[in-house]
């Protein structure tokens, strides 16, 4: 397992558990759309490898939801994976955040 | 000190000769190319940034190969060779397939990425290549019906904080041409 997912009531948090987001991870990222909450949270946390076919797996979820009018939010994102989100137009749908930060919103 | 042909020649490099890896074209094998490249843009002496930004282009070079070059036969190979060349890193990425419209494709890689459209779709390739335009110094592409070469060539005397422009080198060669 790649994903370990923590749900709360308004909240969910994917933690992804693998070094890399790639082609063999971005089937199980395709698969967490209906678990995400008002406030999703993915935590990129060991992750040091994302290519084209994880990244299209993240933004499929985050068009997703979107759609779904839920809010996803990046954290634990290195400086380079940062530069690749903006390349792709990814934190238009996905801001990086500090978890710190985001903590009044999954205590509310 | 420049050279004749521009190079700085105070750039000292360490002793590099050709690497040549042949992977079955099953996905999985994917990460062996992009473990090498970390491995030799770490030896020439490339800094954090670069080689992340080497390890994503070539991962995706060979994602290209493997999917849509060799249609993920596992009997095909795709090649790989890095080589130094004139002040730079080349690497090469072999495969059987045919860019039939390989101008096309990388000149319109980056033309405004609408990614909600792309992903309606399905352009995943395109942004693997979109990914790579904006990764390398350079870009080679040499195709025939014997296969395609994608080459990309990474400045030795570079840091992830000075860019320039990429040039790209598109030959289409005729279908009786082998790509030696």
């Amino acid at each position: 397992m790649t994903l370990k997912v923590e749900q709360g009531n308004e909240f969910t948090i994917i933690h992804i558990q693998n070094d890399s987001v790639d082609a063999t991870s971005a089937k199980e990222i395709s698969g967490i759309k209906d678990r995400m909450n008002q406030t999703t949270i993915m935590d990129f946390g060991p992750v040091m490898f994302i290519n084209s076919a994880g990244i299209s797996a993240l933004l499929k979820l985050v068009i997703e939801a979107r759609k779904q009018g839920k809010k996803l939010y990046a954290v634990n994102v290195t400086a380079h994976h940062r530069k690749v989100f903006e390349m792709v137009d990814m934190l238009r749908y996905m801001p990086i955040a500090k978890m710190e930060d985001l903590l009044p919103l999954i205590k509310a | 000190m420049t050279s004749k042909q521009g190079i700085d020649e105070s750039i000292i490099t360490p002793a590099f000769n050709d690497i040549d890896i042949q992977i079955p074209s099953d996905i999985v094998f994917e990460r062996v190319v992009r473990e090498s490249a970390v491995f030799v843009a770490k030896y020439l002496g490339f800094d954090e940034e670069r080689v992340a930004d080497l390890q994503l282009a070539v991962s995706e070079a060979v994602t290209n190969a493997i999917e849509h070059g060799n249609n993920s036969d596992i009997n095909i190979k795709a090649g790989v060779k890095f080589f130094v060349k004139n002040g730079q890193l080349a690497v090469q990425v072999s495969d059987l397939g045919h860019w039939v419209d390989a101008t096309a494709k990388v000149e319109t890689a980056g033309d405004n990425l609408d990614i909600e459209e792309r992903l309606e779709r399905n352009f995943t390739r395109g942004m693997g290549i979109f990914l790579i335009e904006k990764l390398v110094d350079n870009i080679e592409v040499k195709s025939s019906s014997q296969g395609t070469e994608f080459t990309m060539w990474f400045n030795l005397n570079k840091n992830s904080q000075s860019q320039s422009p990429i040039s790209f080198n598109i030959e289409l060669q005729k279908a009786e041409q082998n790509l030696n």
